[in-house]
């Protein structure tokens, strides 16, 4: 009888806890949206859904048909039409409002199922239509990679199944392949930068300043190739260590990395051995940013970085002081990057992440402000100024521009949402939110 | 995952979304502050401008400022506060009295779109001390120091003609708004009304301004403010908004709204003045906009004095090298219209981003006081505009019409004796340039970027106790220039209070930098005082003798004194092991000069760098005060690193850097992606010394995968080299060679990503610099080697064995080609026969010693497949390193991504001493080095005779080599052969480049070798100094996180707009969000902040 009455217990417990159906992370709605990023063709938005709730047993990767999206936008903003669902949003009436179902309806098997808390996304083009996610997920820690092969992502070889989650092969997790000798990743991975060219990707690490290199080669499977530690020194004040930014210069084979622990922004290149062993970081030259707010105790606490199109400029996210700071990157008379400062906006206290949008004159910055629930546009003609600040959502964090120059999309961390700007120069409603994708969540 | 892990990944994910950062609590009183205007608002008698009268009514109103300024007025103390005509006091005539007037500051912020009113007492300037500027609350209902609401992204503030009215230019309605002043401070709701502008036709123009001025306020007090119906104040007279994309600068009649005038630019970027029928895009509507010209900033100056009545205005383009002046007639509508053309590279973007416009000027004079009327230099008026290169650029816009250059090399400039040529020396015109100078512009130190300039008067006070030249002590115009670290420079634009012109007699009374017009101020004073020491006289009295014993002069409080100069005599380092202590006086060194003063009667050798030297020396060897940072190490080492970043500091890239090594049919390769060749300055037949990886931090210095191996029979200390691990041990006998050998190779080619590379010889340390002439030569020379490191006296030196190892005179390709064509090379059987970390390579039959040793050999590419860390050195010279001013190189990128050396950089531009250099020119200026006849430079560095001082030690006659105890050295004058080498800041000889040797049978330091251009240095020998009390730019003792705008204000004060917020890690401390500071030009120590 004991026996029996304890089975009971043990199977009533089983009945109160959920199924893993029940914890299965939707398919056609944000939750706690981080990390996006477009295809350099503009077709796909990716976005990371970190679960940071812990609702459901794993993160996710959606995938927006950005034509789809542009569509119901550009429809709502010259002709006021929207699909059924969507609604005008009663404070700012410029801007429509559709549950996330009327975009990822169509693409719900196309998304991935990966860990908890990614934080950033990048993408490498493989060609031919194919594309390469790779995605720091800090809960694990580990480094995601999932290929989209134009109408799904995969990172499970086990299963045709849409929307699977990766596989450890997929969960880049410790260095070196000898289980005896492996060393696991630094914690924390934090920025991602993918090099198409190189086939390559470089992952800061937010609590160590470690630097950890994936190599990602067109045709083969992403492994962790290399991490670098003790990149940069520890803040004087906190003892804390921290590499955020990450960017790479198209203009160039050079990667520039910044710390939230020191005022310097280190350079990296990648050498690949003729013997064709793993590649290995190569550290280069490096520049600090005392020369803005220097008298206030330096630059320090950077974090996103973007460069303009062509490479000429670096635009760096700095939280001390608040600023947008942009450096000349152009090749010297040397044809070496001149890495010198040539301005700074005063932006919005703890801002994130800066995506580029636009050329030439048409040139914009993009800030996401977390804190303030606001991006700034900052424009960098002549001295950088603030042009224009764009109420977005709750928690912006991660500001993706389209390579057209006509969209900016953001997301919404504290409200599950994915805000659409319109970025058209002339555009009567240029810089203003004319779609949110998802319903807001309540406070 | 578990549970302790998920919370800790769920608090680091809100940490990485939002702020990890721990702030106090904040003062929000300012918000993203861009500009202030100012106000007055008393007691005012109402006399329409006509004389006062005891009926006359007594009002409280807004009033032009000068109804202010004439209450601030300079007075003594205990007397009555002037007031302006028609505002006396006639109570005792049975009026009423009339109350004081207030000054207010109207703080535009930017970011919540307000103005914020400050208030401050009408009292002389130099009764503010800090703490008299007082934010206001404007509503005291709501919690905080409330401001007004006026409009959306406002851009700039101004106040019309009356004083009455403000006006705001708002870039998010592309509109105006106007601020009834007497309702913003008299009542408790201020009244802002929307000013539409519209074009001639009545159409509303809706384009995004960017800077807007004013013209002045009127100079007559008495007039009430003009209101309409509803008693709100109504502006009054013109004003001028620039529109960038519109490609204009309107003129605008505030009365109305409507543009009247303006400037309009075309696609060339040539202004024409044009009506009121413009037209612009509709920004604010969203209307796309045509690509041009872009105006972003204006001034405008009058100057009231009849004799040079004048009123002009300046514009600014973002994307034009063109400053556009703007004659204006009695009602403030354009006249006439001109530009001037700055020098900038026409392949670069290049445009202005703030301008200020100074009063006319009486340049020259140095007597205290300002004098523009009838100053020796004539009158003048100057733009400055910071331009996209990051420097401010000045132009004279009355007279010369043209850019004046501020960085000619002062070298060229002592000879002027007219005040007049020196307050614009016209770019094209001028004297060659500094090195270093980024155009004719005046450039800031470091990376600070300038952000904004406004040029101020600054009056002599009454009973200024300070000093003649105290750098503190402003009277003249100065330009404020704020940067974008936070630092607030000054510049003098016309010191009234300093020697306008060089004096030869006294050549460090009055460095050119301090004496010149737009330069950077100085903020030591005393730069012609001379070395001195002070002694009580028999009498009691003190008097001041020359010294030969100071060094470094610095006051109670440890701030640096006087003149630059080397704060000790240089450091010869590196000698240990390779020279005998006894001997380290034959190596090369830097020209002493013989002082005898009061404090050293039986003489003492100096420096040339000392503070001691003479007058006329010091002002040889560090001609140009400007040129000098503030405090530096110099570091001038034989075959040194060309680069000196360190964990501190980047100048010139990390002295170890890290690439990948390939080796093919073609030699040894690095390459590197990044570039960095050129950059660094990279010559053939350089060397390069590979690091590998140090083996005492593990592994830490290679990949992951990869382990610092060290050969087992290296005999190099922590030299190991990165291989992968289960590689190592296999290639340990393949890569012998290399893993033992010290790893240095000689650059061959040089391009931006690579350098090609040959295996290094060994060369005899003392082969003669102009090559050896045959093997015995060489002999002779290696044991001559050996006894260096001896410390014996050749003629008691028994314990030094002649060299047993073949050095022998060969041709060698990887090598400078020297006059010979031949060097003294070390030859082999095996390995045994060659020096530690040398390695024998192409030997032939045993007994032939056909093999060299190498000090680098070519690996197996296995060998070398993990990244190379190693250093870039000069070779055969001594590579000129400021540990702040870097090492400085003409090499630039050439055909096929060449290095190659600039034919047409600066002759200054120079950072390497040979041991062998051109003669000298004779008849160049000793200053300049350029020859006036020839019109060239003489070579530089260069080879000349200089008399040297020498520490001569004293043997007792007789003996051999027994040094005299009573008298053991004196000074002897040697005409002793030197290497001339100038750079930007400093002029040093070096001396005894190489040394003839002592007499086989002689004494140490005899000089009787007979030996010829035999070098005695050796790699890293270095000969080091501090340089300090080089130029230290005065700055305003502020702390703005990101100043954004100087404004001048009242009573010559001026405002630095801080925008930044300033976040605080101390908790004594609050973080705020933007601050305004009052400077005061008499007193800078005299600050209010306003926040």
């Amino acid at each position: 009888m004991r026996t029996a009455f304890v089975l009971a217990c043990v199977s009533g417990l089983a009945g109160c806890t959920a199924s893993a159906e029940e914890v299965r992370p939707p398919t056609d709605k944000l939750f706690f949206p981080t990390g996006a990023a477009i295809a350099p063709n503009d077709s796909v938005l990716f976005v990371a859904n970190a679960n940071s709730e812990l609702r459901f047993d794993s993160g996710s990767v959606s995938v927006f048909d950005v034509a789809l999206v542009d569509q119901v936008a550009n429809d709502w903003a010259t002709t006021k039409a929207a699909p059924g669902g969507c609604v005008q949003d009663r404070d700012r009436t410029e801007t429509l409002i559709c549950p996330s179902s009327v975009f990822l309806s169509s693409t719900r098997d196309a998304g991935a199922r990966i860990g908890n808390f990614a934080t950033d996304i990048s993408v490498q083009d493989l060609g031919g239509g194919n594309l390469r996610l790779i995605i720091p997920t800090r809960g694990d820690p580990s480094i995601a990679w999932v290929d989209w092969n134009g109408t799904s992502l995969t990172c499970n070889t086990a299963t045709a199944e849409g929307f699977a989650i990766c596989d450890d092969d997929h969960r880049l997790s410790f260095i070196g392949e000898d289980t005896a000798t492996q060393v696991a990743l630094p914690e924390e991975p934090f920025g991602v930068y993918a090099d198409t060219k190189g086939e390559f990707a470089i992952v800061s690490h937010l609590t160590t300043g470690a630097v950890t290199l994936i190599d990602s080669p067109k045709q083969g499977s992403a492994t962790i190739a290399d991490v670098v530690v003790g990149v940069f020194f520890p803040d004087p004040v906190n003892g804390l260590r921290g590499a955020t930014g990450v960017a790479g210069n198209a203009a160039s084979d050079i990667v520039y990395v910044g710390s939230r622990s020191e005022d310097r922004i280190q350079t990296f290149t990648v050498g690949r051995p003729v013997n064709g062993a793993r590649p290995y970081l190569l550290q280069g030259n490096y520049f600090f940013l005392d020369s803005i707010g220097g008298t206030t105790g330096g630059g320090n606490d950077s974090r996103g970085m973007a460069f303009s199109k062509d490479g000429s400029r670096l635009y760096l996210v700095n939280r001390r002081p608040p600023t947008l700071q942009v450096y000349d990157t152009s090749p010297n008379e040397q044809g070496f990057p001149r890495n010198e400062p040539i301005g700074a906006a005063d932006i919005c206290r703890n801002a994130s992440t800066v995506a580029v949008s636009g050329t030439g004159e048409d040139e914009r910055i993009y800030v996401s402000c977390f804190q303030d629930g606001t991006i700034y546009v900052v424009d960098p003609r002549g001295i950088p100024s603030t042009e224009d600040i764009i109420t977005i959502g709750r928690g912006p964090y991660q500001v993706v521009a389209a390579n057209s120059g006509k969209k900016v999309y953001v997301t919404n961390f504290l409200e599950d949402t994915l805000a659409v700007i319109d970025t058209e120069p002339g555009s009567p409603t240029r810089n203003r939110v004319v779609l949110r994708i998802g319903i807001p969540r309540p406070l | 995952m578990n549970r302790i892990s998920l919370l800790s990944a769920a608090l680091a994910v809100l940490a990485a979304c939002g702020d990890t950062t721990t702030t106090a609590t904040s003062q929000l009183n300012l918000d993203r502050p861009v500009d202030v205007a100012f106000a007055c608002y008393g007691g005012m008698r109402v006399t329409g401008g006509g004389e006062a009268d005891p009926g006359q009514t007594i009002v409280v109103t807004a009033m032009p400022t000068t109804g202010c300024e004439i209450r601030s007025a300079p007075r003594p103390s205990n007397t009555p506060t002037p007031v302006p005509e028609g505002q006396e006091d006639l109570t005792k005539s049975g009026g009423a009295p009339v109350p004081n007037a207030f000054w207010y500051g109207l703080v535009l912020q930017s970011g919540p779109g307000t103005v914020a009113l400050a208030r401050f007492e009408t009292k002389p300037a130099t009764s503010f001390v800090g703490n008299d500027v007082q934010v206001l609350d404007v509503d005291p209902l709501t919690p905080g120091n409330n401001s007004i609401s006026i409009g959306e992204e406002p851009v700039a503030i101004v106040t019309d003609p009356t004083g009455c009215t403000a006006i705001t230019a708002n870039a998010g309605s592309c509109d105006l708004s106007v601020l009834d002043i007497n309702s913003a401070v008299g009542t408790p709701r201020a009244v802002v009304n929307r000013l539409e502008v519209t074009n001639a036709a009545g159409t509303s123009i809706f384009a995004k301004p960017a800077a807007m001025v004013a013209q002045p306020q009127s100079s007559t007090i008495g007039n009430v403010c003009t209101v309409d119906d509803n008693n709100i104040a109504k502006p009054s007279g013109l004003i001028y908004v620039a529109y960038p994309n519109c490609h204009l600068v309107a003129g605008i009649d505030t009365t109305t709204g409507k543009i009247v005038t303006g400037i309009q630019f075309d696609a060339a970027g040539v202004a024409t003045i044009v009506d009121g029928n413009v037209t612009c895009a509709d920004e604010c509507g969203g209307e796309p906009v045509t690509a041009g010209t872009r105006p972003v900033t204006l001034d405008l100056e009058l100057d009231p004095r009849a004799a040079v009545a004048s009123r002009r205005m300046v514009i600014g383009a973002a994307n034009s090298p063109a400053i556009t002046i703007v004659e204006l007639d009695p009602e403030y509508k354009p006249a006439s219209v001109s530009q001037i053309t700055l020098e900038h590279d026409p392949a670069r973007p290049f445009g202005v981003n703030k301008v200020s416009l100074s009063p006319t000027i009486g340049m020259g004079g140095s007597r205290g006081v300002v004098n523009d009327d009838g100053a020796p230099g004539g009158q003048s008026q100057f733009v400055y505009a910071i331009a996209s290169d990051h420097t401010v650029r000045v132009a004279d816009v009355l007279t010369l019409n043209q850019e004046c250059d501020t960085q000619v090399d002062p070298r060229f400039l002592i000879g002027v004796r007219s005040v007049r040529d020196l307050a614009c020396i016209p770019v094209g015109t001028a004297p060659p340039r500094r090195q270093g100078a980024r155009g004719p512009g005046i450039k800031l130190p470091g990376d600070a970027v300038p952000t904004s300039v406004d040029i101020f008067k600054s009056i002599e006070i009454a009973n200024d106790a300070r000093l003649a030249a105290d750098p503190n002590k402003l009277i003249g115009y100065f330009a404020m220039i704020t940067a974008s670290n936070g630092f607030t420079f000054v510049a003098n634009v016309d010191d009234d209070d300093f020697d306008d012109l060089f004096k030869t007699a006294s050549p460090l009374e009055v460095p050119m930098p301090k004496a010149l017009p737009h330069q950077l101020r100085d903020g030591i004073g005393g730069r012609g005082t001379l070395a001195t020491f002070s002694e009580t006289g028999s009498d009691g009295r003190v008097v001041t003798k020359p010294s030969c014993l100071v060094q470094n002069p610095v006051a109670d409080n440890g701030a640096v004194l006087f003149g630059p100069r080397a704060t000790t005599a240089p450091a010869r380092l590196g000698t240990a092991g390779n020279i005998a202590d006894t001997k380290v006086t034959e190596l090369p060194s830097f020209r002493q000069l013989q002082c005898v003063a009061d404090d050293a009667k039986d003489g003492r050798a100096i420096s040339e760098l000392s503070f001691s030297a003479p007058e006329l020396e010091r002002f040889r060897v560090f001609p140009d005060l400007a040129a000098l940072v503030s405090d530096e190490v110099w570091s001038v080492t034989y075959e040194g690193a060309l680069s000196v970043d360190t964990s501190k500091t980047s100048v010139d890239g990390p002295p170890i850097r890290e690439s990948q090594m390939l080796v093919d049919a073609a030699g040894v390769h690095l390459l590197d992606k990044s570039q960095p060749y050129c950059d660094a300055g990279v010559e053939p037949f350089d060397v390069v010394q590979m690091r590998g990886c140090d083996p005492t931090v593990g592994n830490s210095q290679c990949p992951t995968g990869y382990e610092c191996f060290v050969h087992p029979e290296s005999q190099i200390g922590g030299l190991g080299t990165c291989m992968l691990k289960d590689e190592a041990d296999r290639l340990a006998v393949a890569c012998k060679d290399f893993l033992t050998s010290i790893r240095r190779f000689t650059v061959q080619r040089s391009t931006t990503n690579e350098l090609t590379l040959a295996p290094r010889r060994h060369e005899l340390r003392t082969s003669p610099i102009d090559g050896c002439v045959d093997d015995n030569q060489c002999k002779q020379l290696a044991d001559y080697a050996r006894t260096l490191v001896s410390a014996e006296h050749p003629a008691l030196d028994s314990t030094t064995m002649p060299e047993s190892r073949l050095f022998q005179c060969v041709a060698d390709s990887t090598r400078p080609p020297v006059a010979t064509g031949k060097r003294c090379e070390l030859r082999c059987d095996t390995t045994s026969d060659c020096l530690v970390g040398t390695v024998c390579q192409g030997a032939g039959a045993a007994g032939t010693k056909t093999g060299f040793c190498m000090e680098g050999v070519a690996p197996p590419q296995a060998c070398v497949n993990g990244p190379q860390r190693y250093e870039v050195r000069s070779s055969y010279a001594f590579t000129v390193v400021g540990s702040r001013t870097g090492y400085q190189h003409s090499v630039v990128k050439g055909a096929n991504n060449a290095c190659v050396k600039n034919p047409t950089a600066h002759h200054l531009q120079v950072g390497r001493i040979p041991l062998k250099a051109p003669a000298c020119d004779p008849d160049a200026d000793p200053l300049t080095g350029f020859n006036n006849t020839t019109l060239t430079f003489e070579p530089n560095p260069c080879s000349t005779t200089v008399m040297n001082t020498d520490v001569q030690p004293n043997y007792v006659a007789g003996t051999t080599c027994v040094l005299d105890t009573n008298n053991p050295s004196s000074l002897v004058q040697r005409a002793a052969p030197g290497i001339r080498f100038r750079n930007r800041g400093m002029t040093l000889t070096m001396v005894d480049p190489t040394y003839p040797g002592d007499s086989k049978t002689g004494c140490i330091l005899d000089r009787g070798g007979g030996l010829v251009g035999v070098p005695t240095v050796f790699p890293s020998y270095q000969l080091q100094f501090r340089q300090n009390a080089g130029f230290t730019p005065l700055v305003v003792p502020i702390s703005p996180a990101f100043p954004v705008k100087v404004v001048r204000g009242p009573t010559n004060s001026m405002w630095v707009i801080d925008q930044g917020d300033f976040i605080s890690t101390s908790l004594g401390v609050p973080s705020t969000r933007g601050k305004v500071f009052r400077v005061e030009p008499h007193a800078l120590n005299a600050v209010n902040v306003v926040q």
